[in-house]
């Protein structure tokens, strides 16, 4: 389907008040709640087909991406003339679209270090629930005319818009990489993720397994004078884990998956988390029935990020639930944006 | 509006909501306009509230009566964002001016909305850490004006906006509710409503409390100068330090004028006679900061610059740095008035943008000083003229108006970082289409559903852009301001 079919079908949708579910290649299909489970009757717009890079300025650091770009497509392309998006984008199974990777608005492992996917947003074009072609944000570095909608597109789960296409600040690649590994408890390799979490060089920190990762980038110098003073081992970079942990590869699929966001140095589930990383600010803890939201302090949120293959798509809630009156403003945002209801219903809350 | 009974009745509750309250003239008048001083008002009453209570109170009270608020930080905002409302209550925070709590462990520091930007670096600076956003005005500006306008500032180039170093924000809503958005980690469920908050203006709540990021002061720092035979190779080089891999922390130009009023205001040893400078901070570790310097030095000479100056101490660096901190004022010098623009364009445009500007000024018979972000291609020209004399004020606007529409051509924006407020409410007809402008009037309603916060601030209706169309070129002479106003 082209924009202009989309902008139609969209309009339509609307009209008839039919709940639509936006997708790109679908491979965050276990991320949020599954729409289809809960609404049978729903159809389906996929962006996969509106694809290509519109405009890339390596000396300006913009790329503007058509949603339905392969992730893998763009960083390639930003490789070869030495840059990166520098929030680690996640891509699941290799799989992974542009839109997708904004909506879900999920960072890796450099995100403490260097930002996240709405860090680097600059602007948007998305189709409204009614089928208009809007644009907010830009292709400039600093822009406050109008509320910030571009960011706030980013991790709405398509539940505002669809995004058609997206413009980044983009980053050069740092002249050289490398992991270094250090046996320590969690207890002192949260004190050392505290020690490190403004060093330049520092750009990804996790702990797992009675080992510290820290990974240093820099020129190449720079980084082995660093990491002789850090002590430990090196760990060549086909094995180190950053890869691994961003696409949740490396947790096994036995039992539920929870993300807890929490202050680098809170020590809410610190032990019984199976793998911290951003510097102690992100948790992954595996539990079999235990439902962690309870448990957080009002500075923290936990999500249910993945269910077991038996358990099967998500139904329940699975993000922190919100105050009454974030709810609120939620639901009335929503409106405002899709007044029928139709996109992704359902699938951030049960009620948005 | 409400009738005369009803609005005395509203300020003996606003008595006994509130300790602090101003209801005389004479008493208002320093809060009659914010850094835009060409934009006045006074406004029916001025609270300032002590106590998070009696904000709510404030905002209970003002929605009953559907009175206007206008939140006021410092009043440094150079967009009128902070001008009154002259039937409604002008909310100042100054009161809320402290640092409630230093947390070196998570690196965040929470504090009142009140407090000034530089004041929380002055007190975290012993323990090796500060708060990276440094606007210009940071000896005087807030916090929750910085939330309120997303602020940038020299070292933004690196370290981003106020968006990025923000990560907790408690904020009262219209109806006088106390709500809280983000978290301590690095992000939260939900519409990242956090972000959205960011440079809006005091139109969707009252900030009442914010949690910012706190950074190690790095290990090295190194400002180099270089001076330029024009402003074209100035720019250019810009273009050729960031595509050459470099991120300095602050990357700054000023042009001749600029450099000539900064000398003759501080005298820091900037080059008189150069068409153009750059000033251009790096920092990071000790070995990486010097491979760096080589690597830009090399860039500079390869763009053509006439001379380069690297700080040797810590007090060189300084001054260099007080020859741009202290442009606006400096500038300030050479005119009764100056006028501050803030539009922003691609880097690549800087060469051209900067010479049409320059055809302007001569055009339009006023001169124009730049001193701006350049790395981040925002810009500041500063029209210089004298509102004294009979229609300058008018000359000088729509001079700036013409350099804001330059921007958007360019593919830029009409405001970088000094927010719309009510200067630039025209030229949001330019930049947004009529259904971009809906969507943000339905935003706004999410957060205040009777449009009592700051109202004919930011977002123009759709009915003033018709008008707005219609009278382009008579900017200065519109028919019914009051339109605006409500
Ligand atoms: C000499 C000079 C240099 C400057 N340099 C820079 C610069 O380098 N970078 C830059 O970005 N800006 C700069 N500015 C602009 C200005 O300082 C900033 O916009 C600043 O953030 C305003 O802060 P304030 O406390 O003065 O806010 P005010 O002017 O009082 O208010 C600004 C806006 O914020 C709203 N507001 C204030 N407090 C709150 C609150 N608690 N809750 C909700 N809304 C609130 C107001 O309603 C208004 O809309 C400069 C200004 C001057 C005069």
């Amino acid at each position: 389907m082209d924009i202009k079919q989309a902008a139609q079908f969209l309009e339509s949708c609307t009209a008839r008040a039919q709940s639509v579910i936006l997708q790109g290649s679908n491979s965050k299909a276990f991320f949020g709640r599954s729409i289809e489970a809960c609404a049978p009757s729903v159809e389906t717009l996929s962006v996969s087909e509106h694809s290509g890079i519109i405009h890339y300025e390596p000396t300006e650091l913009v790329v503007q991406v058509r949603s339905g770009t392969m992730l893998a497509d763009v960083t390639a392309v930003l490789e070869e003339n030495g840059q990166m998006f520098a929030f680690d984008p996640t891509n699941f199974g290799g799989q992974s679209t542009i839109g997708g990777m904004v909506s879900a608005g999920l960072s890796g492992s450099r995100r403490p270090y260097s930002g996240s996917v709405r860090d680097f947003v600059l602007g948007v074009e998305m189709l409204s629930a009614t089928g208009e072609v809007i644009n907010f944000g830009g292709q400039v570095m600093k822009n406050v005319a109008g509320y910030d909608v571009s960011r706030l597109l980013v991790g709405s789960l398509g539940c505002l818009g669809l995004i058609t296409n997206v413009s980044f600040k983009v980053l050069p690649k740092p002249e050289f990489e490398m992991t270094q590994r250090l046996e320590m408890s969690r207890a002192d390799g949260l004190l050392k993720m505290r020690d490190l979490v403004n060093s330049p060089l520092v750009s990804a920190t996790a702990h797992f397994d009675g080992q510290l990762m820290i990974r240093l980038s820099g020129s190449a110098q720079s980084v082995y004078e660093f990491a002789n003073r850090l002590g430990g081992e090196l760990v060549a970079t086909e094995e180190s884990c950053w890869h691994a942990i961003d696409s949740h590869s490396i947790f096994p699929t036995d039992k539920n998956l929870w993300r807890l966001s929490t202050a680098p140095m809170s020590p809410l589930l610190l032990d019984e988390a199976y793998l911290i990383d951003w510097g102690g600010a992100q948790r992954w803890l595996l539990e079999s029935d235990r439902d962690i939201r309870a448990e957080v302090d009002k500075y923290s949120s936990a999500t249910l990020v993945r269910q077991t293959a038996a358990n099967g798509l998500q139904v329940g809630e699975v993000f922190q639930p919100l105050s009454t009156l974030q709810k609120n403003i939620h639901i009335s945002l929503k409106s405002k944006f899709d007044p029928a209801g139709i996109l992704n219903a359902g699938r951030m809350y049960s009620w948005l | 509006m409400i009738d005369v009974d009803s609005q005395k009745a509203f300020l003996k509750q606003l008595k006994a909501a509130c300790r602090h309250v101003i209801a005389d003239q004479a008493r208002m008048k320093v809060y009659e306009t914010d850094g835009l001083t060409a934009k006045k008002a006074l406004p029916a009453y001025v609270a300032l509230p002590e106590t998070i209570e009696e904000i709510q109170a404030c905002m209970r009270l003002c929605h009953a009566f559907q009175v206007p608020v206008v939140a006021r930080g410092a009043g440094t905002g150079l967009s009128g964002g902070a001008m009154p409302h002259e039937q409604g209550l002008l909310l100042s925070l100054a009161k809320f001016n402290k640092i409630l709590e230093v947390d070196v462990d998570n690196r965040l520091a929470r504090v009142q909305p009140g407090v000034t930007n530089l004041s929380i670096s002055d007190r975290v600076r012993p323990l090796g850490l500060y708060y990276a956003p440094d606007p210009s005005s940071q000896i005087a500006c807030t916090i929750g004006g910085n939330v309120a306008e997303n602020s940038g500032g020299v070292h933004c180039l690196k370290y981003g906006l106020t968006v990025h170093n923000v990560r907790h924000l408690t904020l009262v809503s219209p109806e006088g509710k106390l709500y809280e958005l983000g978290g301590h980690g690095y992000d939260s469920a939900g519409f990242d409503l956090l972000a959205l908050l960011h440079g809006s203006e005091g139109m969707l709540g009252i900030v009442v409390e914010v949690t910012v990021a706190l950074l190690s002061v790095p290990e090295e720092v190194s400002v180099v100068l270089a001076g330029f035979d024009s402003t074209r190779e100035a720019s250019e080089a810009v273009g050729a330090i960031i595509s050459g891999g470099l991120l300095p922390a602050g990357l700054e130009m000023m042009d001749q004028l600029a450099i000539q009023a900064a000398e003759d205001f501080v005298n820091v040893g900037y080059p008189r006679d150069a068409a153009a400078l750059l000033l251009c901070e790096l920092d990071g570790s000790a070995e990486e900061v010097q491979q760096q310097l080589q690597l830009l030095k090399q860039i500079l000479t390869d763009a053509g610059a006439t001379q380069i100056k690297v700080a040797a101490t810590p007090q060189e660096r300084h001054q260099l740095w007080l020859g741009r901190k202290t442009a606006f004022p400096a500038v300030g010098r050479l005119a009764p008035d100056y006028y501050c623009m803030d539009g922003t364009v691609p880097r690549k445009a800087l060469p051209s943008v900067l010479e049409e500007i320059s055809d302007l000024s001569k055009q339009f018979d006023l001169g124009v000083a730049n001193v701006f972000h350049a790395g981040d291609g925002n810009l500041h020209p500063l029209i210089l003229f004298d509102a004294n004399k009979p229609g300058e004020l008018d000359k000088a606007e729509a001079f700036g108006a013409q350099i804001l529409e330059l921007c958007i051509e360019k593919g830029g924006t009409i405001t970088g970082e000094h927010g719309v407020g009510i200067e630039k409410i025209g030229q949001m007809c330019v930049q947004f289409t009529s259904q971009e402008l809906s969507l943000f009037h339905g935003i706004k309603a999410a957060f205040d559903s009777t449009g009592i916060l700051n109202p004919g601030k930011a977002v123009p209706t759709l009915s003033r852009c018709a008008e707005f169309g219609a009278m382009h070129v008579h900017r200065g002479d519109e028919k019914f301001p009051e339109l605006e106003r409500f």
